[in-house]
């Protein structure tokens, strides 16, 4: 017919691809290659497959596409660490490995954005799998089944920000019952990327994690864990959203006699907490909703992410992992963990001036003002605000008090003639409350009255 | 020693929104520039009614119903803009540049607390808002007109609003406001996506400043 497109060829390559990704990446990929309008009114897979190679592209056109699409979000799984070295020059060495096998995987894919500074690769190699398939009935028996075996790709993707020299290593986990080894596969790309020019050092994560746990700021809590003790494991699990572990702990000890003060036992418990490990944790950033599983490796901390309602991205996974790499950075400064500590310390509802603060310590006015925003990031602090304005005439206006509600600052307020335009960002002054989650929460009984 | 600057929103403002602690910008973001919201539903619901009606007349009473319906929708769509600029923030309509049935174009005034802010901080002094109240969607063709007005108007960021089905952006359309970026002139559409957010409560700098990085980037996820 006049006008048809050339249908491109199902590749075993192009399959492996479509399995790959989501419906959002192939409606994606159908519209970068110019099939907008058709695979908006397409809501079955294979339908927007069948479009896909009806686009009259090449084979090798929608090959690539499907392996931009794969690199562009992160998957569940995620590695961090920095890229030593010249990461400029080794980013642009890497890519030029494009098809090389090594480690047992096929850089498959590679790609520097200078636009973005970021480089993006994809190592890739075949795994044992198996279905479940139904088997002809024998008499005697319900139902029969055999374990087929097959096997399945398993992409790793690798994203360096040339810029800030953090890399992530991102993958697929594999079916349920696959006995495939992460903390192998992990290792072995870690090895390619040295390979290929790119070292890799692990981000110390449990040491950030323990850091923040310990703070109890609102952000972000643990609500799983596997802790390693001499005596043997405790395997904990508090209801999300409503505990952290150590405020499950603390139900243990509770009683009618308050031998124990509350903040005090959590305190405690956090303590003894952190002179144990944890073979994994679970991390819940209240604000997003989002759930990870930390495993601890010795080639970094595998990070597994339960996305909820959010759309997973790299800039979204930035800003859930840049606490961790800002005090990773910090972490082996003296001084840093005296003002962590000073901030950690502070009781509910604590003021921080920040010039109180930057005379307090032996510190640049950068990098104290720095700490400050790294203590709002984790949860533990939030910023406040009050007119600039003498307290009498604070006191005419009825707002002495610092507030978060720096909408209700705004506009123009007046006493005896003097005027004060709270729209302009001058007459607001900014300091910082201590947030504090080290309370038990209340019983289910107490709850409802 | 050096004297410190004062401990005030000049200061502290970009600091808070490069955290990227949701509950934070949110407050950063609508002091930025307030939206009233109350008002802002009002017109929304009404635009949706005047929108979604349809005349029980045939023949020329209905080519009449049509053209005033149109009149309608085009007076409410520029009512509903003016809302968003309404609020003595970093952005306030300065004069309506041209208004005929279905096309009203702002010159929007960058106030000095634009400075501040990520998005604002780099545009001049104004930027201009093009807005199409037709049902169709958002096309190259109207991404260089824009540009063509933007030239004349010696500005150099164009908010093309738009009142069409909400849809992802065409390859087309997109690679137009891609290649206009190279050039300098920036084009940043916003639909009925957008307004449904900022009618849902999300500060309307934060979805100017998501729209602005998703058209900067030629993002295939660019939506209206």
């Amino acid at each position: 017919m006049a006008g048809a497109k050339k249908r491109a060829e199902r590749t075993e390559a192009i399959d492996a691809l479509f399995d790959a990704l989501g419906m959002v990446e192939k409606r994606a990929v159908l519209r970068a290659l110019g099939g907008s309008a058709e695979g908006e009114t397409l809501h079955n897979t294979e339908d927007v497959e069948r479009a896909i190679l009806g686009t009259g592209r090449s084979t090798a056109d929608i090959e690539t596409s499907l392996r931009r699409a794969e690199v562009a979000t992160p998957k569940k799984h995620c590695l961090f660490g920095t890229v030593r070295g010249d990461v400029h020059k080794s980013v642009r060495h890497a890519v030029q490995h494009l098809g090389v096998e090594m480690e047992g995987l096929l850089l498959s894919y590679a790609e520097y954005r200078e636009r973005d500074a970021e480089a993006r690769l994809t190592f890739e190699r075949k795994v044992q799998s198996y279905e479940w398939v139904p088997l002809p009935k024998q008499r005697g028996y319900e139902e029969v089944i055999g374990k087929r075996l097959t096997t399945a790709r398993h992409a790793m993707i690798v994203r360096v920000d040339v810029e800030t020299a953090r890399i992530v290593v991102t993958y697929r986990g594999l079916p349920i019952g696959d006995d495939y080894d992460y903390e192998h596969a992990s290792e072995a790309v870690l090895k390619a990327c040295g390979q290929v020019g790119i070292s890799v050092e692990a981000l110390p994560v449990r040491g950030c994690i323990m850091a923040i746990i310990s703070a109890k700021g609102r952000r972000i809590f643990p609500v799983r864990g596997d802790l390693l003790t001499p005596d043997g494991q405790i395997k904990l699990k508090s209801r999300v959203g409503r505990a952290s572990i150590e405020q499950l702990v603390a139900r243990l000890v509770e009683g009618d006699d308050d031998v124990f003060e509350e903040t005090e036992l959590l305190a405690r418990i956090t303590t003894n907490i952190g002179k144990h490990t944890f073979e994994t944790l679970g991390l819940l950033w209240a604000d997003k909703k989002i759930l990870t599983r930390v495993a601890f490796w010795s080639a970094g901390a595998d990070f597994l992410f339960v996305w909820g309602g959010n759309d997973p991205s790299f800039r979204l996974l930035d800003s859930l992992v840049g606490l961790f790499y800002e005090l990773a950075a910090r972490m082996n400064s003296a001084d840093f963990n005296e003002a962590w500590e000073f901030i950690s310390d502070l009781g509910d509802g604590a003021i921080v001036r920040p010039h109180e603060f930057r005379n307090h310590f032996k510190m640049p006015p950068s990098e104290s003002d720095h700490v400050l925003l790294e203590g709002v990031r984790a949860g533990l602090l939030e910023p406040v605000f009050k007119l600039n304005a003498p307290d009498d005439f604070l006191d005419e206006i009825e707002r002495p008090e610092w507030t978060t509600d720096l909408m209700s600052l705004r506009g123009v307020h007046e006493v005896d003639g003097v005027r004060l335009d709270g729209s302009k960002p001058e007459s607001v002054l900014v300091a910082f409350r201590r947030m504090r989650f080290d309370r038990k929460p209340a019983r289910a009984d107490e709850a409802s009255q | 020693m050096t004297a410190q600057p004062p401990d005030d929103l000049q200061k502290w403002l970009p600091k808070l929104l490069a955290v990227d602690a949701a509950d934070v910008n949110h407050t950063m973001w609508e002091w930025g520039c307030p939206v009233d919201r109350v008002r802002f539903k009002q017109c929304h619901t009404r635009l949706e009614k005047v929108v979604a009606w349809k005349s029980k007349a045939t023949g020329k009473q209905a080519q009449k119903d049509k053209g005033r319906r149109s009149r309608a929708v085009g007076k409410i769509f520029e009512k509903l803009l003016r809302i968003l600029f309404d609020g003595r923030g970093a952005l306030e309509v300065e004069a309506n540049v041209r208004s005929t049935t279905n096309e009203i174009d702002l010159l929007i005034k960058v106030n000095p607390v634009a400075s501040f802010l990520p998005v604002v901080r780099a545009v001049g002094t104004h930027v201009i808002g093009e807005a199409k109240c037709h049902q169709e969607a958002p096309s190259s063709t109207l991404v260089n007109g824009l540009v063509g007005f933007l030239q004349l108007q010696n500005a150099t960021v164009g908010l093309l609003f738009v009142y069409c089905s909400s849809r992802p952006l065409e390859s087309k359309c997109r690679t137009s406001i891609a290649l206009h970026w190279k050039d300098g002139f920036k084009v940043v559409p916003f639909g009925r996506k957008q307004l449904e957010e900022i009618r849902n409560g999300v500060p309307f700098l934060k979805i100017l400043n998501d729209q602005h990085i998703d058209a900067a980037n030629h993002a295939v996820k660019l939506h209206v």
